[in-house]
């Protein structure tokens, strides 16, 4: 069964129509870019799948069910932005995760955060937006999560953040989930994916393997994505 | 998971509402000794004078900046939780929405609680001196010993508990209409705030609008007999009393479920985070 399904799934804000009839199926133990210009609709497909969104038409489904409180503690989730509570220490953030989670995975996350010279009593408010996306990446990361939703992780950081944040996404990465990371910048993530997906305007205009595209279509995800969205 | 959600949430107001409390009693101890100086020594210092009335100024300050400090925590928990960045994290947890607006609004309501003891503990102890606290505990003793000289114990603790429920119902209505107009209000595009803000006044002038063509159709009707209260029947006095309150909270209560479920409705259904 596929982790990720959407069927005929549409999003309109309004008059503004952000996904248009999407049909797609990801399934078990891929890592999948989620590839498009600004405004093309991905992190409304992400915020879909996270139930943050109920869709205008169509459905969308996370190992066969609806979006809701079962697919939560199954789906983990990177948002585009910092969402820890800014009053929290790490170990509070921690906690919390634990809390809410079953399938955190506390010494896993101490470790990393560790390895980062955090303070565990810091708080969050004092750490710099690095440090605070490094953060909420390792906590996103700690969890035997079915689906992982990353949302831009990489977007806006430095070179030798991206190269952390990519090092720990695949580092704790679990063969039998997915992964799907939204991003505009391919070069930096075209080493980790399996499969990709274009998306424009709120459509899905190619859905392929990396290697097949590699090997039938001779180019690499990057330039491919730069004569697919040439302006 | 209502339990951890709470747990965290009281992790969360009570930096906040517990330093203000230490602040507000302390406050309360220094307005004793001040009012125990104005009123105790003759030709007082004109400058010990002015600091005593100071002090007493800033304890009814720090009264008023406590109720109105669980009113904007209120306000502002529900609003970071789930309508700000926050919204990202709090609303992707395995948690459904009514546990989310029932931990948040147990929570507010038990601080509405805590500063209304609060505020009548700091009142007391500025007010009180060791004798009158004597005296405090000597009327309090009276009047639980006529109520069961009258046997009326039991419905005197039943009026009391039936009081805290009309208070606490009427918390939760008043969180309840807040958290609906935020609801409502950020589920626009944008204005959000100013949405919110403007859909709070919508409710609250809805809800007066509701209780003035209320209280005009019962006007309107024969209660002659039904408010015949003297001193001979002191038990019909209380049945009015409690039938009156019991009116309060059944009222408040279709409040409370309008406005749970428009704030149900919107967080589930038609949450529009940035």
């Amino acid at each position: 069964m596929s982790i990720l399904e959407c069927k005929g799934l549409s999003k309109h804000f309004g008059a503004v129509q952000a996904l248009e009839n999407v049909d797609l199926a990801i399934e078990p133990g891929h890592i999948v870019g989620l590839l498009g210009p600004n405004g093309s609709g991905k992190t409304t497909l992400i915020k879909l799948a996270n139930g943050l969104l109920t869709p205008t038409s169509g459905s969308i489904t996370i190992g066969g069910i609806a979006p809701g409180v079962q697919t939560k503690s199954v789906v983990s989730y990177l948002p585009e932005r910092i969402a820890l509570p800014e009053w929290m220490t790490a170990e509070q953030a921690v906690d919390y995760y634990q809390d809410f989670y079953a399938d955190f995975r506390r010494e896993t996350a101490e470790a990393m955060i560790q390895n980062l010279g955090l303070n565990m009593k810091q708080r969050i408010k004092t750490m710099s937006k690095g440090t605070k996306e490094k953060l909420q990446l390792i906590l996103t990361m700690s969890r035997d999560a079915r689906l992982f939703l990353l949302d831009e992780p990489i977007g806006g950081v430095d070179p030798a953040t991206r190269d952390y944040i990519l090092r720990t996404i695949i580092g704790n990465y679990n063969e039998n989930a997915s992964i799907i990371i939204s991003t505009h910048l391919i070069s930096d993530v075209e080493q980790v994916l399996d499969e990709v997906l274009f998306l424009q305007n709120g459509r899905i205009v190619l859905h392929d393997t990396v290697d097949a595209i590699r090997n039938e279509k001779g180019t690499s995800v990057d330039a491919l994505f730069r004569e697919v969205f040439r302006c | 998971m209502l339990s951890k959600s709470m747990k965290h949430e009281f992790r969360a107001t009570s930096r906040v509402m517990l330093p203000l409390f230490a602040a507000l009693l302390l406050m309360s101890v220094v307005a004793h000794f001040a009012i125990q100086l104005l009123t105790g020594a003759n030709n007082l210092h004109w400058l010990l004078e002015t600091i005593s009335a100071i002090v007493i100024a800033l304890f009814a300050i720090s009264v008023v900046a406590v109720a109105v400090g669980v009113l904007i925590l209120t306000v502002s928990r529900f609003y970071r939780s789930f309508l700000s960045d926050e919204g990202y994290l709090n609303m992707t947890l395995p948690v459904s929405v009514h546990t989310h607006i029932f931990s948040r609004l147990i929570v507010a309501v038990i601080w509405y609680a805590l500063t209304v003891i609060a505020v009548l503990l700091a009142c007391l102890i500025m007010g009180l001196n060791l004798h009158e606290w004597k005296e405090f505990f000597v009327a309090i003793g009276d009047v639980l010993r006529g109520l069961s000289e009258q046997h009326l114990t039991g419905r005197a603790i039943l009026l009391g508990l039936e009081t805290l429920l009309a208070m606490v119902i009427g918390c939760s209505f008043s969180s309840l209409l807040l958290y609906a107009a935020m609801a409502v209000g950020h589920s626009f595009n944008r204005h959000k705030k100013g949405m919110s803000v403007l859909f709070a006044f919508v409710f609250y002038y809805a809800i007066q609008i509701i209780g003035v063509v209320g209280i005009a159709v019962l006007t309107h009707m024969d209660w002659d007999n039904w408010f015949d209260i003297t001193a001979e029947n002191a038990t019909h006095a209380l049945n009015v009393f409690q039938a009156l309150l019991g009116g309060v909270i059944g009222v408040n209560l279709i409040g409370c479920a309008l406005f749970y479920f428009i704030t149900h409705h919107f967080l589930s259904r038609k949450l529009n985070l940035e």
